[in-house]
């Protein structure tokens, strides 16, 4: 009884994950999720009902799952990558993971109602990987379009792998400050040490 | 004697001259050969290609590596895809490369950069670089600067 429970728990898995990789509707379905909730929690926290140390967690929790940090760190190195060792390599996983939250507490305190405006479907580039052409709606100032580059991963579905916001590809000019920084300090070990949310011009 | 020998010589620089101007308008329009014959194809995906053009110069590090030899819009997607030809000597693109348009010189030609990244895989014949930086549009740019000025007052 328990194997076919087994069976029949993995056949409806698998067939999650190929329904998941390639229907449209349900690449969007995680960031309209995260967008819905992270609405929620800001009325909350204006209403009193939670505090900024408790928003920023909160939102945090809801989109750090939501991003592939591994990829996007390990395509911030770059070519540096190559001659880096896997101890760099996880230090600067963990690195990003964090300035990404540093930049979400940041843009939590200068946010003034922006809406963004999410596609009913992706579009596909291939099979596992698809962008959301989205709309960064600002009250009283001209909206900005926004492109989500979200890849399929085996075990925890679609994740965002890279952000254009007005054109420019975010992952890039973080790549670029990398590169910066490397030649800076000399080192890859010193562009990790230097690496923050500042010095990637998020202040 | 004199007037003819001075003729020839005047012949012959003007000869020289449209030689220079040839090459030159070759070299400017990138439509010199290579004689390259191991090259491979590689395609990139851009929101907006604006102002570049087919055999347009392909870079890496600043080194020609190959040329544009298409251009195509994508109904699917609403994109452009620029399909490059890249030189056999050059093999070593990782498959986490990028591909920017950027501008060169007084003229604003356009031309497109690679950047390598540290992927172990190479990019080989046939694949798409997915991971650009389109164009930037100087009218678009502008658009945004006076919007920006104008909600700021």
């Amino acid at each position: 009884m328990k194997i076919w429970l087994m069976v029949a728990y993995l056949a409806l898995g698998l067939s999650m994950v190929a329904h998941g990789d390639s229907n449209p509707l349900q690449v969007v379905e995680p960031l309209r999720i995260a967008r819905d909730s992270f609405y929620l929690d800001v009325s909350k926290f204006h209403a009193g009902a939670m505090t900024e140390r408790e928003l920023t967690a909160r939102v945090s929790e809801q989109m750090i799952p939501l991003i592939n940090s591994k990829k996007v760190a390990l395509r911030v190195m770059g070519r540096h990558r190559r001659n880096s060792s896997d101890d760099d390599q996880n230090l600067f996983v963990k690195v990003m993971q964090e300035t990404l939250i540093d930049a979400y507490s940041k843009g939590l305190g200068g946010y003034e109602g922006e809406r963004l405006i999410l596609p009913l479907r992706a579009k596909f580039l291939r099979p596992g990987m698809a962008f959301v052409e989205a709309e960064l709606e600002r009250p009283g100032k001209e909206s900005i379009p926004v492109q989500f580059a979200l890849g399929f991963d085996d075990t925890r579905g679609w994740l965002i792998e890279n952000v254009t916001v007005a054109g420019i590809n975010l992952g890039l000019l973080l790549r670029d400050q990398f590169n910066a920084l490397v030649s800076s300090t000399g080192s890859v070990s010193g562009a990790i040490d230097s690496w923050s949310f500042t010095s990637v011009g998020g202040n | 004697m004199y007037s003819r020998i001075s003729e020839l010589t005047v012949g012959a620089f003007v000869v020289l001259g449209a030689i220079c101007l040839a090459f030159l308008a070759l070299e400017v329009s990138g439509l010199t050969q290579t004689g390259d014959t191991g090259s491979y194809g590689l395609s990139a995906r851009f929101d907006n290609v604006a102002g570049l053009t087919g055999r347009a110069k392909v870079s890496a590090a600043g080194v020609v590596v190959g040329r544009v030899i298409n251009i195509r819009y994508d109904e699917q997607t609403a994109s452009a895809i620029v399909d490059m030809e890249i030189s056999g000597n050059f093999r070593k693109f990782s498959e986490d490369s990028s591909a920017s348009i950027l501008t060169a010189g007084l003229l604003g030609e356009k031309y497109i950069g690679l950047n390598t990244g540290g992927d172990l895989s190479n990019l080989s014949d046939g694949d798409v670089i997915y991971n650009t930086q389109s164009a930037i549009v100087l009218e678009e740019l502008i658009g945004k600067l006076l919007l920006n000025i104008g909600s700021d007052k």
